[in-house]
């Protein structure tokens, strides 16, 4: 700390000098003002006060004031004048251009006691300043940090949604991130399905709790999982991510590849409305779920409502930010604004953004709004071929497994097998025939090889339950025993090959005998049949005991 | 765990589960045990996955039941419908 003491009365600046001695500061005495300011200008160090005289020949105080001012910009040096004069338009001045004044004769308790006012609120000043600098460079960094989050949500959202001449879409967030979700993939068979999401709350926090959703809807729309279970394996996801009080509203719909049939699983969503290709209201698709992440998993339902639809009728899905849109007199734009303006409009969809827009008007938007558009119409077969994988693009794998009895009684391996198949790019869409035949086979090696068990026990009266409490039976009892799995994967010029070998350690049958005694109504022999018709091929080897598949996909 | 069933005097309306394979047996025999319904419509809406025992447990009920009692099989997944029309089950079922 240092104190500047300007006073051209040789006497005074002794007395005022020795009482800024007396508490402790370090001081610069000046006779005059342009000692002062050359003082100052040498120096280059800002002083924490000044203590200077009005009247002095040359140049006054309140001159010596603005020039200090002029030296340290951007600071705050509190200037307490000295003055013998009481007349009010001084003492004003003084403290227009200065922060002080005091008067002579000086009492020197008063003059110390002022000081350290003066020095305490440039203290203040000095943190405020700092707190300001440190808030700058902290927001700084945050809004970069902010722009990166931006792009990566930029690029999920881009990746997952499909252009689609039928399909119009709408999203605007509320601040700088959306806590709605839309997403949109292409399922098997070219199916449709898309999902449209409302994380409680909005922002960031919003956001980045619907994240998992993303890559969760999409793999599982891609092997065309109905709807409902969908729902649920998301729901899951959320239950252990999402703190308690925070849910998501979900509508995921799948429509088939003709544009008229579509199966539903709304939970906490507004009703959908459905326009007929004339523009009046045809269907509504009312929500029959409470929200994601609200329910655990064995309370969950994955019913699901079925719905059919005529070509041209129009699919409206949208989040609660159209009906609760707020005016300037905090009045809600309503559900029946909402159909009215649907139905009354030839593009329904572009009228009812600029309705809500208008009714707002100008107002801060106070929720995310997302709005999509359906025109029901069959699939364009050309995006269904765009699908297929090209050929030579799969990597060639092999992978057996050699299950004991201990895997074989207490493990069940083919869902495991299936799930490390659905993994291979390019299979995906085949999964299930691969899975089902995959099954078929193991359960023919099993029941038929290993437990012995004979298919001629479901023909009797009660067989089939008789045959199955047998099965159970002997797997538990089984002591010996192998099965033996080979699945190679080759990708050809034209097309992609998978074969599945199955080999198991029983005795065999006599597939003559299977293939002979195969007739539509009987209970036993289906599964045979079954991987004949699914598989390009199937072929048995050492008497049976070993079954070869090959699909060319 | 029982499956969901609707009853009234002549109808017999079951819904499976997501996946309908030999673990379902008991289960599905529970569901039509003891009645005998004229019309039965089994919901596949939630079912993912059927294998050749779900074929198998179907053509029991149909005998279980009586061949001229009419089953329908509903909502079925394209997966599911493949095996049906591939087993040439809509000989004995309605499909849909």
């Amino acid at each position: 700390m240092s104190i500047v003491i300007i006073e051209n009365s040789a006497d005074d600046l002794l007395i005022l000098s020795a009482i800024v001695k007396e508490i402790g500061f370090p001081y610069t005495a000046c006779n005059s003002g342009r000692a002062a300011l050359e003082h100052l200008a040498s120096d280059n160090q800002r002083p924490d006060l000044v203590l200077t005289d009005v009247f002095m020949p040359d140049m006054d105080g309140y001159e010596v004031a603005r020039h200090i001012k002029s030296l340290f910009p951007g600071t705050h040096i509190p200037i307490i004048f000295i003055t013998a004069s009481k007349e009010i338009p001084t003492l004003q001045q003084c403290l227009e251009i200065g922060d002080d004044f005091i008067n002579k004769p000086i009492l020197p308790e008063i003059l110390v006691a002022r000081i350290s006012a003066h020095l305490r609120t440039s203290t203040l000043y000095k943190t405020l300043n700092n707190q300001a600098i440190e808030l700058e460079k902290f927001r700084s960094k945050v809004d970069e940090e902010l722009r990166i989050v931006d792009r990566i949500f930029e690029n999920h959202l881009t990746s997952s949604s499909i252009g689609f001449p039928n399909l119009r879409m709408h999203m605007s967030a509320m601040s700088a991130f959306n806590g709605d979700v839309l997403l949109s993939a292409l399922g098997p068979e070219g199916s449709f399905y898309i999902m449209i999401g409302d994380v409680t709350g909005h922002g960031l926090p919003a956001a980045v709790a619907a994240i998992p959703t993303y890559g969760a809807f999409r793999t599982m729309a891609s092997k065309g999982l109905p709807v409902g279970t969908i729902a649920y394996e998301i729901n899951n996801g959320l239950i252990s991510a999402m703190p308690a009080d925070m849910m998501m509203a979900a509508l995921i719909m799948r429509i088939d590849n003709t544009g008229q049939e579509a199966t539903v699983w709304s939970g906490g969503m507004p009703s959908m409305i459905v326009l007929d290709k004339y523009g009046a209201l045809a269907q509504r698709i009312h929500a029959t779920h409470a929200p994601l992440s609200m329910l655990p998993s064995d309370r969950f339902s994955r019913d699901i409502q079925h719905f059919n639809f005529d070509i041209g009728d129009r699919i409206y899905l949208f989040t609660d930010g159209i009906e609760e849109a707020e005016s300037e007199t905090g009045a809600m734009f309503g559900e029946n604004e909402m159909i009215k303006t649907l139905t009354s409009a030839v593009d329904p969809f572009k009228s009812l953004l600029e309705a809500v827009d208008r009714f707002r008007s100008g107002e801060q938007q106070s929720d995310d709004v997302t709005l999509v558009e359906f025109t029901c119409q069959p699939l364009d077969l050309c995006l269904m071929e765009a699908q297929k994988p090209a050929p030579g693009s799969i990597i060639p794998w092999h992978f057996e497994a050699k299950l004991t009895v201990h895997h074989i009684r207490d493990i069940e391996p083919v869902p495991t097998l299936s799930k490390m198949l659905s993994a291979v790019k390019g299979l995906e869409r085949h999964q299930d025939i691969i899975s089902t035949v995959l099954s078929e086979l193991y359960a023919n090696a099993l029941e038929h090889g290993l437990l012995k068990l004979d298919s001629a026990i479901k023909e009797q009266e009660d067989g089939f339950f008789h045959f199955y409490d047998l099965r159970k039976q002997r797997l538990s009892e089984l002591e010996n025993g192998w099965i033996y799995i080979a699945i190679d994967c080759y990708s050809g010029a034209e097309n992609t090959a998978v074969y599945i070998t199955v080999h198991d350690s029983g005795e065999g049958f006599s597939i003559e005998d299977v293939m002979k005694a195969q007739s539509s109504n009987r209970l036993s022999g289906r599964g045979i049949g079954l991987i004949k018709t699914l598989a390009d091929g199937l072929e048995y080897s050492k008497n049976g005991t070993c079954a070869r598949v090959h699909f060319r996909l | 765990m029982a499956l969901k069933t609707e009853k009234t005097d002549d109808t017999l309306k079951i819904y499976l589960n997501d996946r309908f394979d030999f673990d379902a047996v008991e289960d599905f025999r529970e569901a039509y045990k003891g009645l005998s319904p004229k019309q039965v419509t089994v919901d596949f809406s939630a079912t993912g996955y059927m294998d050749s025992s779900g074929l198998g447990m179907l053509l029991n009920m149909h005998r279980t039941l009586g061949e001229h009692v009419n089953i329908t099989l509903a909502h079925c997944q394209p997966a599911v419908k493949r095996i049906l029309i591939i087993s040439r089950f809509e000989n004995f079922f309605t499909v849909t």
